[in-house]
């Protein structure tokens, strides 16, 4: 009666018709057979492992890379942190410097000579001697047998000269010696340097009064140190010594463990006090 | 070339000494560390490679340091002298004898520095005082000096096969 190709468009159209009528229905009203809750019951346990591990992967994926970018960024803070650190102590040590230098610069205002500032570069080699390098020579004016002085005293004397540097001898070297007086009772005699970081204060007659404590300042008379500098502080007193005089040690004004920069007075030995006032 | 291996050690060294060793806690007297150099110069080396080396070692250390010009280059050609009489009588090559060398050119060394702040009346140094720089200066050759020999040695066993390699090609 019908031919083959007939039936099966009538099928199509049948299925499709269906279908659409099936789709029609289950939009309007959701499944909920109890194969259907079956089903999910069954599936959702492996879905929801495979899920976790999937998300597991992915986390540990994912974790890995963040952990790299941790790393990275642990490293990069750690830099700018040492960074820091680094700024932070050499913005402390500018701040030292700088209240030292203000502290050297007021001193030097105060000061009726020009001065020059010199930095202290080397050390004596020896073990014996207490000479120091600065980093002013002959190209800054300085010339052999200048004074060089911080703001809490007298620090020694010029004795070489190069062109950019110059050799200073501290007046704790075994070489050096100023003239110098007690503060209080202008007794005088001459600091001189031992090896180690003390001086002595020669020539002191046994009757003269001479107590600890005692401040001792340049007397001006040597022609190079500008009278009234703080020298040091009487630190012992023994009586006679062998060779006559008192024997009187005296602690430096100035620290030369932390000795770093010096004022070195530039001007000519004429213009300093020559005698007693 | 090999000069300026000799002044870039020497300098590398006074470097240490003048501004590294003085601003380094406990090691303000730490012996003269050129010492070595001389041991070295003395032990291994030829007399017109030494000389030359002895007097601008010398020269240079005389220069910086606050003493009468000429101490460090008379105890440098002292001690020069000594190690080379040494080596004819006994094998001074020996890691143990450079060591004894060094403290030797150190005890030498303070000796020529007393005997002249002595001489010229520039200070007087309490005998505790003495002995306690001297101690700490041997003290401290007996920390560094071991290192110290064996690498001589190992810089001189260098140097020697370098020149044999060098010799056949000449």
């Amino acid at each position: 009666m019908f031919s083959k190709k007939t039936v099966l468009i009538l099928a199509g159209i049948l299925l499709v018709t269906v279908n659409i009528i099936f789709l029609a229905i289950a939009t309007k009203r959701p499944p909920s057979w109890g194969v259907g809750r079956l089903l999910l019951a069954f599936v959702a346990p492996f879905q929801d492992v495979t899920s976790r591990a999937v998300r597991a992967s992915q986390g540990a994926w994912e974790d890995y890379f963040r952990l790299v970018g941790v790393a990275q960024e642990n490293e990069r803070l750690k830099r700018e942190l040492e960074a820091a650190a680094e700024r932070s102590h050499r913005q402390r040590e500018i701040e030292l410097e700088n209240e030292r230098l203000r502290e050297l610069l007021g001193f030097k205002q105060s000061l009726a000579q020009p001065a020059a500032a010199a930095r202290i570069v080397a050390k004596d080699p020896s073990s014996w001697f207490n000479t120091v390098i600065i980093n002013k020579g002959a190209a800054d004016g300085l010339t052999k047998g200048l004074p060089a002085v911080t703001s809490r005293g007298i620090a020694g004397q010029i004795v070489e000269v190069s062109l950019y540097q110059s050799k200073l001898m501290l007046i704790i070297d075994p070489n050096s010696a100023v003239d110098a007086l007690i503060q209080r009772n202008r007794v005088r005699g001459i600091v001189k340097g031992t090896f180690q970081e003390e001086c002595t204060l020669a020539f002191v007659m046994p009757e003269d009064d001479v107590r600890p404590g005692d401040s001792v300042v340049s007397s001006g008379f040597d022609g190079i140190f500008p009278k009234g500098l703080p020298v040091g502080s009487v630190s012992a007193v023994s009586g006679q010594g062998a060779d006559f005089f008192k024997e009187v040690r005296v602690r430096p004004a100035v620290d030369f463990d932390k000795l770093e920069e010096v004022l070195i007075i530039l001007a000519p030995r004429s213009l300093l006090p020559a005698g007693p006032r | 070339m090999r000069f300026f291996w000799y002044i870039g050690i020497s300098l590398a060294l006074v470097i240490c000494r003048t501004t590294l060793l003085p601003y380094t806690p406990v090691m303000g007297n730490f012996f003269d560390p050129l010492l070595c150099l001389v041991v070295y110069l003395s032990v291994f080396r030829p007399l017109t490679e030494s000389i030359p080396l002895l007097a601008f070692l010398g020269i240079l250390m005389d220069t910086l340091s606050g003493g009468p010009f000429g101490l460090y280059l008379t105890s440098y050609v002292w001690l020069f002298i000594g190690v080379r009489l040494a080596a004819a009588f006994i094998r001074v090559e020996s890691p143990i004898l450079l060591v004894l060398l060094m403290a030797g050119g150190v005890l030498l060394q303070n000796l020529v520095f007393l005997g002249a702040m002595t001489a010229f009346h520039l200070t007087r140094i309490g005998s505790g005082d003495m002995l306690r720089v001297f101690i700490e200066q041997v003290g401290w050759v007996l920390l560094a000096g071991p290192p110290l020999a064996v690498l001589m040695r190992s810089v001189e066993r260098t140097a020697a096969a370098s020149r044999r390699r060098q010799a056949p090609a000449e």
